[in-house]
């Protein structure tokens, strides 16, 4: 799959870093405001999927690999499972906040961005697994 | 078990297999496949042992209750194990155990060995997830996670029969779940909870949200039609039916015995759940009758196209049709006796139809032939697929001394009982399908094992041990079912209490 | 009759009437997205409450938290049916994948041309 012309490519250029911008926002700020890992992580693969496009498949695994993706997508699997477990350790129930002496449930303040316990962590996990997974989709599909 | 609390087996035997599923996945490329099939199995064989420990822990009518992330049980998602769902969980988890452990030696010479047991395990995670859940809309989710899994494993060949298959049953199974999801929505809107105790609490004392979807009639059984609809596909259940055939010979064969012998009795637990936990129906309620007719249309069409296949895994997908009618005949009496033989019957055609489909995985695996005209006299080569098949074979066709025969007998004397002309007519057509399950195996069984030994056969051997050994095991359940019953009847009857008297679900789900 | 649960009927009988009515494989599958469509707008539009607010808490809401419960729309739907959507855009792409090796394989996506099972 080759690239497109160099209207495609210098109009992506300009774009891409915004929409990666957006999607990340959108992924951290998921605990606090509309949105959240999965929508972010949804900005991220569909950014990926406009450079595949305008650079061509060729361009786009030699920035981000197949088997990159693959282990990325083992990360953002692997912190949600730590967060279930950490939650499981020490607060008795899978995903539960585990120091939870003080407040039974935490109410997220959407200005402070640290104030929804192991949510972020959580939501940081799930947007890195989705952008990986559409990424690996694309490829796929790209490869035929 | 003291070291683990009760409350955590459930989470367990479900993230258990579906991290190992992950694992598989990111580690695939440089561990060697030999060793990634036996983790494999080893994370089934420790679901397999978590499920056991809390089948015993809740045959007392003692309910596990797991609250995710600590909300309490309408607000948050609950994982909810009584002796019911622990009951048909043992029953997956063993089967796709012993499934895993004849896919090391099944699956040897195959390629993308990875992806094979990575998917079963999702496979695995979403039985697990289904069975021991206790909201409806979680029960969804994992209800498509493992239909995922299964359509790429129908398609896992990649060959003519399972690309058509895998995308004929994506299609019926996306808009079954679509149909289910839509049926939820509507419980939702009218009932404001998923949980399913909190939705048997409002429908009995008829606590419905204001809103438009109040005091309309229609709602709680359109939305119980949509369920049924919705697992029925699962389930096979005959107007519904028409992927099975197609899809289970198509795959491989330890996945045929793990979607034929626990995956359809999945989407029948799930309707059993809904029916007799959250609508609480009652034996002789128009629906159950509307079911159990269901099951005998399902059995008598199914018996005979099974009657009509040379494929010999095609036959027996048809009779595995045949058996789900069985069941939900049982469990369309709707009294004791009736859940007690469906119930019974769901375990035992779990084992047999499981030790059926790893048989003619042998004879797939050895002479990779599967229609029956083209083989003949294949018992003297190999003499213990040939006493798995027979036992398998009579005990699914109701021989006596086999466990089939038992619960087919208990569900005909349960069906007698109600006195209803009705149910005495379908139990002479069971009573006659069953003649006809008896001729389509035993003419299976002749044409394979028996007769003219061909000559490019001349050289086979018998499987390998590896193959042999789940085989062997489930010969040993068949046969110690059938003789003894109430080894298995002990577990079953628990799990019937619990589906004839939801109270104690309810109360101890909502109240812990 | 509400109007939303009206138009999410039609667009669920339009996304069954494609998938039984299609020969086409690429256009069954757009009928599964369809259909799934239809059923997440329906229960999308059950949390709707005409003007209602964002149910999103922040302290001065917290302050009034009766009048928040009682203006703000149900949460609930709208994280299930984002579940709902990622999983029909699993199911989707995985039955384009499938109908990637169909074509490759046949050199044709009409239904009726692949069947050859029958049961």
């Amino acid at each position: 799959m080759r690239g497109m012309s160099i209207i495609v490519k210098t109009v992506v250029r300009l774009i891409a870093p915004a929409m990666l911008l957006v999607g990340v926002s959108v992924a951290l700020h998921g605990h606090l405001t509309p949105g959240g890992g999965f929508q972010g992580g949804v900005m991220l693969g569909s950014t990926f999927l406009l450079l595949l496009l305008a650079f061509g498949l060729d361009f786009m695994e030699g920035k981000l690999g197949f088997r990159f993706g693959d282990s990325l997508r083992g990360l953002g699997a692997a912190m949600i499972l730590l967060v279930g477990l950490l939650g499981l350790t020490f607060g008795f129930w899978f995903f539960s906040w585990p120091f939870r002496n003080e407040a039974v449930y935490l109410f997220g303040v959407p200005s402070e961005f640290f104030s929804s316990g192991n949510l972020l962590l959580y939501d940081i996990g799930e947007a890195i697994h989705v952008a990986a997974a559409f990424l690996i989709v694309f490829y796929c599909f790209a490869r035929k | 078990m003291t070291v683990i609390p009760l409350e955590w087996l459930p989470v367990f035997s479900i993230i258990l297999p579906l991290a190992a599923g992950f694992i598989l996945v990111a580690v695939g490329s440089f561990v060697p496949v030999r060793l990634q099939a036996w983790s494999a199995f080893a994370t089934t064989a420790v679901t397999f042992s978590l499920t056991v420990s809390l089948l015993f822990a809740v045959m007392d009518g003692q309910v596990v209750t797991h609250q995710m992330a600590g909300w309490r049980p309408p607000f948050g998602i609950v994982l909810a194990v009584d002796s019911l769902n622990g009951f048909v969980a043992a029953v997956v988890a063993g089967i796709t155990m012993l499934a895993a452990l004849y896919s090391i030696e099944y699956m040897k010479h195959e390629g993308g060995q990875t992806y094979y047991y990575a998917l079963l395990m999702l496979i695995l995670s979403g039985m697990m997830g289904i069975t021991l859940t206790g909201d409806l809309f979680n029960l969804f989710v994992f209800l498509e996670l493992s239909s995922v899994a299964t359509y790429a494993l129908v398609a896992f060949n990649l060959d003519h029969e399972g690309l058509e298959a895998g995308i004929k049953y994506c299609i019926m199974g996306a808009t079954a779940t679509s149909m289910v999801l839509l049926g939820i929505a509507l419980l939702y809107g009218a009932l404001g909870t998923l949980n399913m105790a909190d939705i048997a609490q409002r429908l009995a004392g008829e606590r419905f949200l204001p809103g438009t979807l109040e005091g309309n009639a229609l709602v709680a059984p359109l939305a119980v039609a949509l369920l049924i609809w919705g697992f029925g596909v699962k389930a096979a259940v005959v107007p519904m039916h028409t992927w099975l055939p197609d899809a289970h010979p198509a795959a491989p064969s330890p996945i045929s015995a793990i979607l034929s012998g626990v995956y359809i009795k999945v989407g029948l637990y799930a309707m059993v759940r809904v029916l007799f936990t959250a609508y609480h129906v009652q034996p002789g309620e128009a629906l159950l009758i509307f079911l159990s007719t269901l099951g005998v249309v399902t059995m008598v069409f199914s018996g005979f196209m099974a009657l009509a296949q040379t494929d010999i895994k095609r036959l027996l997908a048809f009779s595995s049709v045949m058996n789900i009618g069985y069941i939900l005949f049982g469990v369309g009496i709707g009294s004791l006796l009736g859940l007690t033989g469906g119930l019974y019957h769901l375990l035992n055609h779990a084992v047999l139809k499981s030790l059926l489909f790893l048989a003619a995985g042998v004879i797939v695996h050895q002479t990779g032939v599967r229609d029956m005209s083209k083989l003949g006299g294949l018992g003297r080569k190999m003499p213990l697929t040939m006493g798995a098949f027979a036992v398998g074979g009579f005990g699914i066709a109701g021989v006596p001394p086999l466990n089939g025969f038992v619960s087919k007998w208990i569900i005909f004397k349960a069906a007698i009982e109600t006195g209803q002309p009705l149910f005495i007519f379908y139990v002479l057509l069971g009573a006659v399908m069953s003649v006809i399950a008896v001729a389509y195996i035993v003419n299976a069984f002749r044409s394979v094992f028996l007769g003219q030994l061909r000559r490019e056969h001349e050289n086979l051997r018998e499987a390998g041990p590896l193959m042999l050994v789940p085989m062997l095991a489930l010969m040993v359940a068949a046969v110690v079912f059938g003789v003894f019953p109430q080894l298995g009847l002990n577990f079953v009857e628990p799990a019937v209490q619990a589906a004839l008297h939801p109270g104690n679900y309810v109360e101890q789900v909502l109240g812990g | 009759m509400n109007f939303p649960y009206a138009v999410s009927m039609v667009i669920i009988l339009l996304g069954l009437y494609c998938i039984l009515r299609k020969r086409n494989l690429i256009k069954i599958i757009l009928g599964m997205g369809v259909l799934a469509d239809g059923v997440n707008l329906f229960f999308i539009s059950l949390g709707y409450r005409a003007g209602g607010i964002s149910p999103v808490l922040t302290e001065e809401r917290i302050e009034h938290f009766s009048a928040f419960t009682a203006a703000a729309v149900d949460p609930l739907p709208q994280a299930l049916v984002l579940t709902a959507i990622v999983i029909n855009m699993s199911i989707a792409a995985f039955a384009l994948a499938l109908a990637v090796k169909i074509y490759q394989r046949f050199g044709t996506l009409d239904m009726r041309k692949i069947r050859r099972l029958h049961g």
